[in-house]
């Protein structure tokens, strides 16, 4: 039995002009993920140093990953995760 | 990324400051096009013309080549421009942000403010001449009248939009404008006509 990913916290440098808000969405919009969670940790000039805590019932972190690659994003750390154990019968 | 990555671009155009240099743009360029087709209709009126379809004929074409002009200019300066930021911003972030979707929605971004740009002269040039359409209903020198009219109206209102986007005062940029438009006029009457 195979525990899922319920939270990650990630660790992220971001371009300032990238939309946090629509960054946040894409991110909502992976399958298995339910909240997102952006705190701004440090502004520069052209960057943006984000905690990003991404929450649901299974979230896939390749794909969360990836997700900010192809943004633009420079992933930094995985600084958290939380793993639940799959409930029988339970996706 | 293909479609996917131009869709997801779209998103964040906005934080690209697209809107503010397509609003520049396109008004600088609108003012280019309101001026020169009121100068052809000057010039043309003062020099004795009498055909609206030449007239027309020759803004279209003068329209086309400020809007080409305009288009490939933006588009080579914006290009260039946005090509030194993102070398800025790759160094900033120790990786390369071709075919990202930041790199999709900067060159959005470029595409759009040229196409601002080349828009804005062309609509500037035929909104002046469209009044010529109706030569043939009121009389050559009426419908002249008229294309001169909307040229200074439009004048008009670029000024008041300006001064509304700037907070600044409406009667000094409407003067502006009016002024530019008036000492085309007097060019115009000098040159002989």
């Amino acid at each position: 039995m195979r525990a899922r990913v319920t939270r990650v916290v990630l660790d992220v440098l971001k371009p300032r002009e990238l939309d946090t808000t629509e960054l946040g969405r894409a991110l909502c919009e992976l399958e298995g993920v339910e909240k997102v969670e952006v705190s701004v940790v440090e502004v520069d000039v052209r960057t943006e140093t984000l905690k990003l805590t991404v929450e649901g019932g299974s979230v896939d972190l390749g794909a969360v990953q990836r997700l900010l690659e192809e943004h633009g994003c420079a992933v930094r750390s995985v600084d958290a995760l939380s793993f639940e154990k799959a409930r029988p019968g339970a996706g | 990324m293909g479609l996917r990555g131009w869709r997801l671009a779209l998103r964040h155009l906005g934080s690209t400051g697209f809107g503010s240099i397509a609003r520049r743009y396109f008004a600088a360029n609108l003012f280019d096009g309101v001026l020169t087709a009121l100068g052809l209709v000057l010039g043309y009126y003062f020099a004795g013309g009498a055909s609206a379809g030449t007239l027309i004929a020759t803004a279209l074409a003068a329209g086309l080549g400020l809007g080409i002009s305009g288009f490939v200019s933006s588009l080579l300066v914006e290009m260039a421009e946005r090509h030194r930021e993102l070398a800025e911003l790759e160094r900033v972030m120790m990786r390369g942000l071709h075919g990202t979707v930041l790199g999709y929605a900067r060159k959005l971004a470029v595409f759009l403010s040229a196409l601002a740009n080349s828009v804005g002269a062309v609509v500037g040039t035929l909104t002046v001449v469209a009044p010529m359409l109706a030569a043939d209903a009121v009389g050559f020198g009426a419908s002249a009248a008229s294309a001169i009219a909307v040229g200074f109206a439009e004048l008009l209102a670029l000024g008041v939009y300006l001064a509304r986007t700037s907070g600044a005062s409406a009667l000094k940029y409407a003067a502006a404008m009016l002024g530019a438009g008036l000492a085309l006029v007097a060019a115009t009457l000098l040159m002989g006509g």
